[in-house]
């Protein structure tokens, strides 16, 4: 029986550091083991809570040593920039599909326009993320905000134009729906999501990653985008960008910062998906937006405290 | 300083002691009201040793279970009196104003069994 409480306790000390766990697995399966009652077999649920909860505050502390802080600082810096290119990427890939459907005959020339328009949505990402690059830091925070206030004028406005599609960024409304001033946030999320990182990061650019491998990254993936886009719909468009987004994935959770970026880039996924289906514009916009801003709060805070022994500049 | 740390560095001026020993020991200097479990206790001394507070000894196998004795250091030692003085100002404090809030006679009904 207490092999069997002991079996659960190792599972739970999980939630430690490794040289944490090094050093202490054996004294706290000690400690825990005398502070059971006898006869037990699973751990109590307090003591399980606490015992995961430890864990994840040594962790925390870990995370923001000064050490790993410049790990953070790195990690917002190449997300301010991998954000808009994925947005952008994202975007594309919605054109790409649209407009590969478009022309197919029959053709209409109006379902082209709007091919073009979608298109068009997606320019102020590539814009914001070609500024990134150009390492106009201020102009692309400028720019991003900007946008994100057009978007959400944008979304305010009702659907009567001449097109029978109102696109809005992200969705596509069916003309006579009603635009409702609670779309406002998912309208303006991404855009937002993209200025926040923008300040957040002490030198937005791609120096931790390296300039080199983020260009073939982002022409990969834009490629695979549009690739996509024409090859098919629903799964089989969406397949080839995320195979080059799998490649991505992996070698960034092969260095510190790069898991970091991970992390920072974490809200990301669910406004490039459409969030969930089904739910109101105002669930959708606090079900990204809290824990977008819960992630992202954290790593403001790691990147902006604390100092951190920096060489030259 | 929060109080699980407190009573922590409390129990290790008695002199070193093992997780489960610091365990039962807060549990006494608090009259049975602080309990602290492991994963608290383990994230208070992983802390408490990143501050140059309390150091870690050796690990050591007694009757087939492993322990490690931690113990204050003179940093340690000199935050708990700090706090200590602190804490007795502030007690202080509150009891004489106690007192200046009710008039002699009071003070006996007011405190019933005596608080001090």
């Amino acid at each position: 029986m207490t092999a069997e409480l002991e079996r659960h306790y190792r599972r739970l000390l999980a939630a430690y550091p490794q040289e944490h766990r090094d050093r202490h697995v054996q004294e706290m399966i000690a400690v825990l083991l005398a502070g059971a009652e006898p006869g037990r077999r699973w751990p109590a649920l307090r003591d399980a809570y606490d015992v995961v909860r430890g864990g994840l505050a040594i962790r925390l502390h870990r995370a923001a040593d000064q050490g790993s802080r410049r790990h953070w600082r790195e990690a917002a810096d190449v997300a301010a920039l991998i954000a808009p290119v994925l947005l952008f990427a994202a975007m594309m890939l919605r054109a790409a599909v649209y407009a590969w459907s478009a022309a197919r005959p029959p053709v209409v020339p109006g379902e082209l326009l709007q091919a073009a328009e979608l298109a068009g949505y997606a320019l102020p990402y590539g814009l914001v993320a070609l500024l990134v690059w150009l390492g106009r830091a201020r102009a692309a925070t400028v720019s991003a905000w900007t946008f994100a206030i057009l978007h959400g004028l944008e979304s305010l406005r009702p659907p009567s134009l001449g097109a029978s599609h109102v696109v809005t960024d992200g969705a596509i409304l069916v003309m006579g729906e009603p635009v409702v001033l609670s779309r406002i946030g998912t309208a303006v999320l991404p855009m937002v999501l993209c200025a926040v990182m923008l300040h957040l990061a002490p030198s937005p650019g791609p120096a931790a990653v390296g300039s080199g491998r983020l260009l073939i990254w982002t022409a990969a993936l834009l490629g695979a985008a549009v690739t996509g886009g024409m090859i098919g719909r629903g799964p089989v468009a969406v397949a080839p960008p995320l195979i080059v987004l799998l490649v991505m994935g992996v070698t960034l959770l092969r260095s510190p910062a790069g898991r970091r970026t991970l992390l920072v880039l974490s809200p990301l996924p669910a406004p490039i998906a459409g969030g969930l289906p089904g739910a109101g514009a105002v669930a959708q916009t606090l079900v990204i937006g809290l824990p977008a801003a819960a992630v992202l709060g954290v790593t403001g805070w790691l990147t902006r405290t604390g100092r951190v022994k920096e060489s030259g500049e | 300083m929060q109080e699980p740390t407190f009573l922590i560095l409390t129990a290790l001026a008695a002199g070193p002691q093992h997780g489960y020993g610091i365990i039962t020991d807060v549990l006494r200097i608090s009259a049975e009201r602080v309990r602290l479990r492991a994963g608290t206790l383990y994230a208070a001394l992983d802390r408490l040793e990143r501050e140059g507070l309390v150091e870690a000894g050796q690990e050591e196998v007694v009757d087939g279970r492993a322990r490690r004795y931690y113990r204050l250091t003179s940093e340690g030692e000199s935050r708990l009196a700090e706090e200590a003085e602190r804490l007795r100002r502030n007690a202080e404090t509150a009891a004489s104003r106690l007192r200046a809030r009710h008039p002699r006679p009071a003070l006996s009904v007011a405190l019933p069994g005596g608080v001090v």
